[in-house]
């Protein structure tokens, strides 16, 4: 292989990124093989292995600084654009659109609220069921709770009146009372503290989910 | 070699045999100068020149040479500042070095 035919593999090599690119290195072999003179050719060839050898080193450093690659021809070309035709755009901008804008705005809205009313009314309403809905069982919980401490104060009382009578009875009443007024305590007791850790929670669930639409109207 | 050379020292040696020529040097010369101090490929030298180029770090011009035009690579300003902060970080680096191999002995 002599260098025009290294030349000629390179650049076939090559043909894969751009043409500024393409022509640079092309041109440093050029200038390499030139340089060297012919008689050292075989000794560069031979150092410089292949054409595939040497387009993969300038192909993976083109890939390494591709981004930046970008990010420079991308920064020129904003350059180079901003005064044109970002001046049009602006220029456009106001002409054409804000009068219309605000009026499309306007239709769009009233058009969303007829529409859209009633479902947003009736996803609202829903919502609203619902979180009465989880305050009532918890809420239930409690008061289930405070009916059996109620029932047991009744038994041990009821109970008491007929411990003249029937003794036995009386006992077990009263006994029974006593274990159902502990269980509606212990009971109460937990619920309370459920009451305690859910309430808050859900009240702070509330919360930001009301927040929700007026954080995302200050984002954007 | 036993010591691979980075990328970062690849430029600064790139750099520093560049700066030696007040009017420029060109391609095939700068390879010859780095690889009479360093084992490094041929084809490795085209995208280290090609990258100071685009870091502004080298700029080009074509000179006529034996009815061609032939490449010369000179040193930016950007490229001296570059180059100094490379020899500071680079004494400094093997004066670290030299203290460790030598046992704390300070050169």
């Amino acid at each position: 292989m002599n260098h025009i035919e290294f030349m000629k593999e390179l650049e076939s090599l090559l043909q894969g990124i751009s043409k500024e690119e393409r022509d640079e290195a092309l041109l440093f072999y050029q200038n390499y093989f030139d340089d060297a003179g012919t008689e050292n050719e075989d000794d560069i060839i031979r150092e410089l292995e292949s054409p595939r050898k040497v387009a993969d080193t300038i192909l993976a450093d083109l890939k390494g600084t591709e981004y930046t690659e970008q990010g420079v021809k991308g920064a020129d070309e904003e350059q180079k654009d901003t005064p044109t035709v970002r001046g049009e755009t602006v220029k456009q901008g106001p002409k054409t659109s804000t009068a219309l804008k605000i009026v499309l705005v306007i239709l769009i809205g009233l058009a969303a609220i007829t529409f859209a009313g009633p479902l947003v009314l009736g996803a609202l309403c829903i919502v609203f069921g619902l979180v009465c809905a989880a305050f009532g069982i918890f809420i239930g919980l409690v008061v289930g709770a405070a009916a059996m401490m109620i029932g047991g104060v009744a038994l041990v009382i009821l109970g008491l009146t007929k411990i003249f009578s029937v003794f036995p009875i009386a006992l077990a009443t009263s006994g029974a009372g006593l274990i159902l007024f502990i269980v509606g305590l212990i009971a109460m007791v937990g619920c309370v503290k459920l009451c305690m850790i859910a309430f808050p929670a859900m009240v702070r669930g509330i919360v930001y989910v009301c927040r929700l639409p007026f954080q995302r109207k200050a984002v954007s | 070699m036993v010591f691979n050379t980075g990328a970062a020292l690849l430029d600064a040696i790139v750099l520093a045999v560049v700066s030696r020529e007040d009017d420029g040097t060109y391609g095939y010369k700068i390879t010859q100068d780095v690889r009479k101090a360093l084992e490094v490929s041929e084809s490795t030298l085209y995208p280290v020149l090609r990258r100071l180029q685009k870091d502004e770090c080298l700029e080009v011009y074509d000179r006529q040479f034996d009815g061609r035009n032939r490449r010369y690579y000179k040193v930016t300003d950007r490229g001296m500042a570059q180059l100094k902060l490379y020899t500071t970080e680079w004494k400094n680096y093997s004066k670290k070095i030299n203290i460790l191999f030598e046992g704390g002995v300070t050169v």
